[in-house]
């Protein structure tokens, strides 16, 4: 249970790099951005997000201003750093190269060992 | 960082926190009805959509405190908020705080105690500059390790070494300073100019010695020590240049010597040059000659002891080659300074240190327990706090701080006790323990005590902690309104607690056992003579005046037939040394002369005729001497049995003769004394200490400068000690009485330390069972308490009380047993490190062990058998009614 939690931690961070990438975001509209681009295939546990959030703008991997939302309300948007845009890049890199990999090795015949 | 400006961070840090919180519940809130918006537009009604909501969010709190946790500035807060947490829970429970702050205060009050008086003996340093890397030098041969110096030696050792940047050899002395006011008698310390370099004292006033006041035909000078300078002048600084007699010679004082100076030197009144002795004591004829000097010597930089110890090695055998006569087999010993002041209390103090660490542990082992048993009553209250989002190690936080606060008030409450118990320490300690005027609570012991309650907080806390911990909320939180039941693991973990209490206390009881068992056997123990009754005093004859055999003989005569005639006197004499005895070798008539360097060796001592019978000794065979024994007569002495054991085992000795000085010279005959009579061996250094075969003869045939005064009385000692000293000065008013006190005090000096740890062992180890005591009763307690209902039930069904007792007694009784088993094997192993410091009982004494075992075997049937009657009383309809 603990080993598939941190798995999905770190996928998280990704993801949400990814999201927020694509334009700023409130918290809100990250959760809607992942699901519509996964196209509702990733479930994500809403209160998980935010914990999240938190710790890549600690980090310094986003940051956080406050503006008004699509309804005329107060929200909070997150936007990429720079070193945000590195770290996702290598992320997305190691991720790429380890399904790659990962995929090999379950690709793999009887015949080809 | 300054104190205002860490504050001031502080406080940055918990405004822009109480804005990060309110920004959080915004951003979250948001969140929330963001989505509900959409559920609702999707066509989920209101209500329904809420509460969909809520749960895919999952727990809102838990969420903002990992969102809180993401923050580094969270510790100190949260620290703060566990301590205000923590306080009000032990404030809730009065009597647990109460029990727990007083087990710790008094643990760590006593190791506080015991340390402070550790750091003063054996760890502060010396108070010179880099003193260590002050070594102190003594000869060694195989009969006398730890010999004095040969002051022919010192010299030769000075010039050959390469070693040492200085050395400076010194002696103690009594003398008596006369000419201002009353005569009288002050310590005296020799020392030659090495005195200032080697331990980088320098005078506060005046000026030190220097190398021309060493030579011989110098004038003669003297320092004052700091104290009697203030306590005879007045702290007078036109002292410089004036005149002092000293033992009837005229000395120039050219300095003071501050009182920052290690043990005896510190309570020195003056300091004179050693090599004024050098025609006595030093040059080639005296090589044989140790006359009570030692040194001290400074460590060139950049060597380390064992290059000095190899390179004094080197020049001892070289000395041995060229001076076969004198130096025979012998060697340097070479000691770092502090570790040759300390030697003999280090043992002890280890013990000490030991006994009071396990009362620690105990103490330790009870809090692990009762905060075991409130951490099940507590069950719930955990899972609720876990339920409401605090992670698992926010839990432990909390707990550990919980327990380091109850260390923390128990540690400074045991700081308070241990200014207490190190006083009673120090004030029992006998005279004679070096450096017990140094403790004092310094920063060190301040910084051990908060150390030591810190560790003891986490120790005891961590487990219990861990434990708690581990609860599982959806169980606690299902289980109906009893409190929660323990697991089997926590019950595990209390029964091994209670054994290891059980086991450690038994070490201490059994160390305590034999220590005090050795006291009992050293207090009953045959010395040899009898101190009850016995006053003595010692004088010291100025020797400029007292020149010459005839004077000091008649001073003797004198002043014992003066004492005699003092109503009350039951024997009267002179001894001299007056415990113990100068270290001669000596030779029997008719047999071969020993190897050279091999010289048996003899304490011998001079006695005036009825010294003896006064001091109680007893006579076994033959004679004591007599007023006929003088000058004018043949030459006897009187040998102790173990000298006959050693020398005459096979022939009677009275008649032999023995003479002390073995090689006088070639074509000379040695002074032949006539063996006339046998004593019992006195056992002069305590009863407990080795002593060697001793020797005595007439101080009318021996007259020597100094001696002590052993008067038999009957009658109160106040009035007879000052008709004593009258009487002394009616002989000569220049020469003082000293140390005037009963030959018992003297003796119970030696026993002293023995008796004092003794004392703290024992009452460590009585702490230590009460401690033990308190930890069964409350398991027990606790035990019965827990299952009352199934008490109820075994009862409801048929059980007879008598049942339930041995059902609960038994459990007691197996646990203890198990930890009584567990001490045994470590006291048998344990006990084997302090058979030096015992006394007639074997290190593994079998009936300490069967005497302790029993002991404590009641001590815990006493505490199981209180809560068993409680059990045995249960009523079935209560305890089932109880649910």
């Amino acid at each position: 249970m603990d080993k598939q939690l941190d798995l999905l931690q770190g996928t998280l961070d990704m993801l949400i790099l990814k999201a927020v990438s694509l334009g700023p975001l409130h918290g809100y509209g990250v959760l809607l951005r992942i699901q519509q681009i996964s196209k509702d295939r990733l479930e994500i546990q809403q209160g998980s997000l935010y914990p999240a959030l938190y710790r890549l703008e600690y980090q310094g991997w986003i940051t956080s201003e406050w503006g008004e939302s699509e309804n005329k309300r107060k929200a909070k948007y997150y936007r990429l750093t720079a070193a945000g845009k590195r770290r996702f890049q290598a992320e997305a890199e190691k991720w790429n190269r380890m399904a790659d990999v990962i995929a090999g090795i379950l690709g793999t015949k009887p015949e080809e060992v | 960082m300054t104190l205002w400006a860490r504050f001031c961070s502080w406080l940055g840090a918990a405004l822009r926190r109480s804005r990060m919180e309110s920004e959080m519940d915004a951003e979250l809130r948001f969140h929330m009805e963001g989505y509900v918006e959409d559920l609702v537009r999707s066509g989920v009604p209101g209500h329904e959509a809420l509460r969909r909501a809520r749960l895919e969010f999952g727990g809102m709190e838990r969420t903002k405190e990992e969102c809180r946790e993401t923050r580094g500035l969270n510790l100190v807060e949260g620290l703060i908020r566990d301590l205000r947490y923590s306080i009000r829970m032990l404030a809730k429970n009065p009597g647990f705080t109460a029990v727990a702050v007083l087990t710790l205060a008094l643990a760590i009050g006593a190791n506080t105690a015991i340390f402070s008086v550790v750091d003063a003996i054996l760890l502060r340093p010396l108070p010179y500059p880099q003193a260590s890397r002050l070594v102190f030098l003594s000869e060694y041969s195989e009969q006398v390790p730890g010999m004095s110096i040969a002051m022919a030696n010192f010299n030769d050792w000075r010039s050959e070494n390469h070693v040492f940047e200085s050395m400076v050899a010194y002696q103690s002395d009594n003398v008596v300073l006369a000419g201002r006011g009353e005569a009288e008698r002050v310590r005296l310390r020799r020392i030659t100019a090495g005195f200032s370099p080697t331990l980088r004292v320098k005078p506060i006033l005046g000026r030190t010695l220097m190398p021309e006041d060493d030579k011989v035909g110098a004038e003669r000078v003297v320092l004052l020590g700091e104290g009697f300078w203030e306590r005879r002048f007045g702290r007078d600084p036109s002292i410089i240049g004036q005149q002092l007699t000293i033992d009837s010679e005229p000395y120039t004082v050219i300095g003071v010597f501050p009182s920052r100076l290690h043990g005896s030197l510190r309570t020195t009144d003056l300091f004179t040059s050693l090599w004024r002795l050098e025609n006595e004591l030093g040059g080639e004829k005296n090589r044989g000659n140790h006359p009570g000097i030692y040194a001290y010597a400074r460590l060139k930089p950049g060597v380390n002891l064992e290059q000095a110890r190899g390179e004094m090695k080197g020049i001892a055998q070289h000395l041995d080659e060229m001076h076969p006569d004198s130096n025979g087999n012998q060697s340097i010993t070479v000691q770092p300074l502090l570790e040759a002041i300390v030697e003999d209390v280090r043992a002890p103090l280890l013990v000490l240190i030991a006994a009071v660490g396990f009362v620690l542990l105990i103490a330790c082992a009870n809090l692990a327990n009762l905060l075991l048993a409130r951490a099940t009553q507590r069950y719930r209250e955990l899972a609720v706090r876990m339920a409401l989002g605090a992670s698992r190690g926010r839990l432990v936080r909390q707990m550990l701080t919980e327990s380091v606060v109850l260390a923390l008030a128990g540690g400074t409450l045991g700081l308070l006790l241990a200014v207490w118990i190190s006083a009673a320490v120090v004030h029992g300690m006998p005279t004679g323990v070096p450096r017990l005027d140094e403790v004092s609570p310094d920063r060190w012991v301040l910084i051990f005590s908060l150390a030591i309650s810190l560790a003891t907080g986490i120790f005891f806390g961590i487990f219990p902690a861990l434990q708690a911990s581990r609860t599982n909320v959806q169980d606690a939180l299902k289980e109906s309104g009893r409190t929660g039941s323990p697991g089997s693991s926590r019950r595990r973990m209390r029964d091994a607690l209670v054994a290891a209490e059980a086991a450690i206390s038994l070490i201490l009881l059994v160390g305590a056992g034999l220590m005090a068992q050795s006291l009992f056997r050293v207090l009953h123990a045959d010395s040899g003579f009898n101190p009850s009754h016995v006053l003595t005093a010692r004088f010291s004859l100025p020797d400029v005046r007292y020149k010459g055999d005839d004077k000091s003989r008649n001073f003797v005569e004198e002043l014992v037939s003066r004492i005699q005639a003092i109503p009350g006197v039951e024997a009267a004499g002179v001894k001299n040394p007056l415990l113990g005895g100068w270290q001669t070798s000596y030779a029997i008539e008719g047999r071969p002369l020993p190897v050279r360097g091999q010289h048996a060796t003899t304490d011998f001592s001079r006695v005036s005729p009825d010294a003896m019978r006064a001091m109680g000794m007893r006579l076994i065979r033959g004679r004591f001497f007599d007023s006929h024994d003088n000058a004018q007569t043949q030459r006897v002495c009187i040998i102790d049995e173990t000298l006959v054991k050693q020398d005459f085992l096979h022939e009677d000795s009275l008649g032999k003769r023995i003479a002390t000085d073995v090689h006088p010279g070639p074509g000379v005959q040695p002074a032949w004394m006539t063996v006339v009579g046998i004593v019992a061996h006195v056992k002069n250094y305590g009863v407990d200490q080795p002593s060697r075969v001793e020797m005595y003869v007439p101080i009318a045939q021996r007259p020597g400068g100094s001696g002590a005064l052993l008067i038999r009385f009957t009658g109160d000692i106040g009035t007879f000690a000052s008709s004593a000293r009258s009487a002394v000065r009616s002989v000569d008013p220049d020469v003082p009485l000293f140390e005037m006190r009963p030959l018992e005090d003297i003796v119970n000096e030696n026993t002293a330390s023995r008796r004092l740890s003794v004392m703290l062992t024992s009452a460590f180890a009585i702490l230590a069972v009460v401690l033990a005591g308190m930890g069964f009763y409350g398991v027990m307690a606790y035990l019965v308490n827990q299952r009352t209902q199934e008490i109820g039930i075994r009862l409801a069904l048929g059980g007879t009380r008598g049942d339930i007792l041995r059902l609960v007694v038994e459990k007691g009784l197996r646990l203890t047993a198990t930890g009584i088993a567990i001490g045994l094997a470590g006291a048998a192993v344990l006990m084997h490190f302090i058979s030096n410091l015992l006394y007639g009982v074997k290190a593994t004494d079998p009936i300490t062990f069967i005497a302790v075992t029993i002991f404590l075997s009641l001590v815990a049937l006493a505490a199981c058998y209180i809560p068993a009657r409680r059990a045995a009383r249960v009523d079935p309809m209560i305890a089932l009614r109880y649910e």
